[in-house]
């Protein structure tokens, strides 16, 4: 197995000290914004694809034979394939979702879940387009993928479980009032990355038509046209396993994921759009927590804005993730170690869209025939 | 006498012998990225700059692909080492004993999976895990079955004790390999003995294990020293040598392993063919069997040798290795001398991103007061 230690990082922390921070004009947009392209010979040609994260679990919690999720890791699991060294990239929740959907690496704000919704005050940029600086609202002009799905023609949806109201995020600057749970109220904002830039919040219309209640996911379900690009799903507090019991006293954790994941991912599954050409991506954000596994596979053992990651070490711990499309034969296993900057460079790769953020670090792997293992490319 | 290797495919290493089962050169397999390679003469004696290629339960699943045998670089982050192969010129030892002793070109490594599991069949028939991890191992071993019967049996080591495992049950019959050169010069082997070689810094290059990233030529002047010491030992006229690996490491190879019968479905799997040499001046010079072994099957001889109940279906129904000797004829005591040069590796730029299963062991062996004899 192969990890990276706490005695890599203090190596790697060394050698960032002698990089210099390669500036690029904080006004300017940061990102390459190009039209997409057409891509690589081993990508299907997926046009749908569905993310859905739970929460707080290591690989053997989830997936292993003692599992308390027996849909999600048999009957789920025996559709697709299993990417066993697939790592968070942080600790806690925040900064996962955040890298899944920009690149964008950890701050300590953020590594505490952004208790305020506080702006992100940037000082520069540095290479791989990381913004430097601390806060949570990232400025306009941080590249995200949902930002380069639009600029290409391609759709995108966040499906926020148990959200009141669309594009639904606190004031800037205000505490965040949705960090437990209630009896009655079950989202989270930390849990719903696209509320963390300003690009996407700022334009109220286009928010509130992007990030949406869960409840549409049916809807939009009935028709491929009406099916995006990307459907973003994530569960509440208690659907996705992080409360246990939950506030209102169901019992949470993986036994009210696995009802969720029984009710909904079925939905999914046999959706016009799936079944012509989807994909569907199922992981944590991070491990059972920072003690109990602070590991990372791959990519940066730093980042611009942290130093430890996974908060005692240098990512968020081994999760595993599962993946089921018409490309990928049943009950298979991929061990190329992947992790959330991975899945972002791949979701990228299926769009013909350029990478973002760590997404670029050459430390992180893209999926390949090892993932799309019932692909043959022409 | 036992001595189990590490990590190397049939045709990987012994592909090249005549009358074998072995392919080498035009092969060709396809990588993650959709692009063909195909196999190639590996020119370093070492594995310096390599990945060690992927061989865990899950990576070799994806490298057996329901059949294909195809994904060899699919797996894990293996690159072309894994698709390469090592001649005869290469192997100072291998070219001379694998070409006058007899080899097995049907010899499986006994479950799909990294070395514990099998280093657990080779004692126990048995795996209570499908990773590598030093929990406390309580299955029942050859070992218990020859004491019991009141037979004596060794384990040798050279620096980190496998047998640490089952936290100090086996210390009393644990010993430095220093001692296994004292034994077969005295002739005080016991009735069985395993001999292991040295396993730490497999990452740097520098054990003679033959695990990656080793410098093959530690394993073969390893292996020449254990094959002098028996053959110039007074037991030599009742001495049964094995040479296995415990498993393929990830390297290709052509030839499906199938299920055998075991305690479970899930180790049913056999994996892939590793090298296997049988030395004895019973055994049947310039040979290959294509009988289908295993593990399993030297447990079988030694069991079938003194009368031992058999540990697991798994031993129970494999071919006891035996068979493949040449018992009508009487001994011959011949054996040629090989020309090994024993060399001192160059160390690989260490890796520390990589983590090593040994040093975990090696530090319960310590705990335990199993003293691993060289650091």
């Amino acid at each position: 197995m192969v990890v990276r230690s706490v005695a890599a990082l203090v190596l790697a922390l060394g050698g960032l000290v002698l990089v210099p921070a390669s500036s690029a004009p904080a006004g300017a947009p940061a990102g390459a914004r190009a039209a997409a392209s057409r891509p690589a010979a081993y990508v299907p040609p997926i046009k749908h694809v569905f993310v859905i994260n739970i929460e707080n679990k290591g690989y053997d919690t989830t997936w292993g034979d003692d599992s308390a999720a027996p849909y999600l890791a048999k009957t789920l699991r025996a559709k697709g394939v299993l990417l066993d060294r697939y790592y968070a990239t942080a600790h806690n929740s925040q900064p996962n979702y955040v890298a899944q959907v920009s690149g964008q690496g950890p701050n300590p704000q953020m590594q505490a879940d952004c208790q305020v919704f506080t702006d992100f005050a940037r000082t520069s940029t540095v290479d791989p387009n990381q913004a430097v600086g601390s806060g949570c609202v990232f400025p306009d002009d941080v590249p995200t993928l949902p930002g380069q799905l639009s600029d290409a023609g391609r759709t995108w949806k966040g499906y926020m479980d148990d959200m009141e109201e669309p594009c639904q995020h606190p004031e800037v600057g205000a505490i965040d009032p949705t960090q437990k749970a209630t009896a009655k109220k079950n989202y989270a904002v930390r849990h719903n990355p696209f509320m963390y830039f300003h690009s996407i919040i700022d334009r109220a219309g286009y928010c509130k038509k992007h990030v949406v209640a869960l409840t549409r996911l049916k809807r939009d379900l009935r028709h491929v046209g009406t099916t995006p690009n990307l459907a973003y799903i994530t569960p509440d507090l208690c659907h996705d396993g992080h409360d246990a019991p939950c506030a209102d006293g169901r019992p949470g954790g993986l036994a009210t994921i696995d009802s969720w994941m029984r009710r909904w991912v079925p939905l999914i599954l046999r959706s016009p759009a799936f079944r012509r050409n989807g994909l569907l991506v199922v992981t944590a954000d991070e491990s059972d927590g920072p003690q109990a596994d602070s590991d990372a596979c791959c990519g940066p053992v730093t980042s611009a804005n942290s130093p430890l990651p996974g908060i005692v070490g240098p990512g968020g711990g081994r999760i595993g993730a599962l993946l089921v499309s018409r490309w990928i034969r049943p009950g298979t296993w991929s061990t190329t170690p992947y992790n959330h900057y991975s899945l972002l460079g791949s979701v990228e790769e299926v769009f013909g869209l350029p990478k973002l953020g760590y997404a670029r670090d050459e430390g992180v792997d893209t999926f390949g025939l090892d993932v799309y293992n019932r692909y043959s490319p022409s | 006498m036992l001595v189990m290797m590490e990590n190397r495919s049939f045709d990987h290493y012994l592909g090249w012998l005549p009358g074998a089962d072995g392919k080498q050169d035009g092969l060709s397999y396809v990588d993650r990225r959709g692009v063909r390679h195909q196999t190639h003469h590996l020119l370093a004696t070492d594995g310096c700059g390599f990945e060690d290629p992927d061989h865990s339960y899950e990576g070799g699943r994806i490298q057996l692909n329901g059949g294909k045998l195809d994904g060899f670089l699919k797996s894990g982050e293996n690159d072309l080492m894994a698709i390469g192969y090592y001649t005869d010129d290469d192997l100072s030892f291998y070219s001379g004993a694998a070409r006058d002793w007899t080899v097995f070109d049907r010899y499986f490594s006994a479950v799909m999976a990294e070395t514990y599991p099998n280093r657990f069949y080779q004692h126990a028939a048995q795996t209570d895990r499908l990773h590598n991890s030093i929990d406390r191992c309580s299955l029942p071993t050859i070992w218990d079955r020859l004491a019991a019967k009141g037979v004596s049996g060794t384990y040798y080591f050279s620096d980190i004790p496998f047998t640490a495992l089952w936290y100090g049950k086996y210390a009393g019959i644990s010993k430095p390999f220093t001692q296994f050169l004292v034994d077969a010069a005295a002739g005080t082997l016991p009735a069985v003995s395993f001999v292991d070689p040295r396993f730490l810094d497999e990452e740097s290059g520098l054990s003679n294990d033959d695990h990656p990233l080793a410098d093959i030529r530690a394993g073969q002047s390893f292996l020449n020293q254990v094959y002098d010491a028996v053959r110039n030992g007074p037991g030599w006229e009742h001495t049964v040598l094995v040479i296995n690996y415990d498993e393929w490491g990830g390297f290709y190879d052509h030839v499906e392993p199938k299920k055998a019968p075991d305690v479970s479905r899930k180790t049913a799997l056999r994996g892939f063919r590793t090298p296997a040499l049988m030395i004895s001046p019973y055994a049947r010079r310039g040979h290959v069997s294509h009988h289908v072994y295993d593990h399993t099957s030297v447990l079988k001889m030694i069991e079938w040798r003194w009368g031992l109940k058999h540990l697991t279906p798994r031993d129970k129904a494999a071919r006891n290795m035996a068979e493949a000797l040449d018992l009508a004829s009487g001994p011959d005591l011949s054996s040629p001398t090989y020309d090994v040069p024993d060399i001192t590796p160059a160390a690989c730029v260490p890796d520390e991103s990589k983590s090593a299963d040994w040093a975990q062991l090696k530090r319960l062996s310590i705990d335990l007061g199993m003293r691993p004899e060289r650091w």
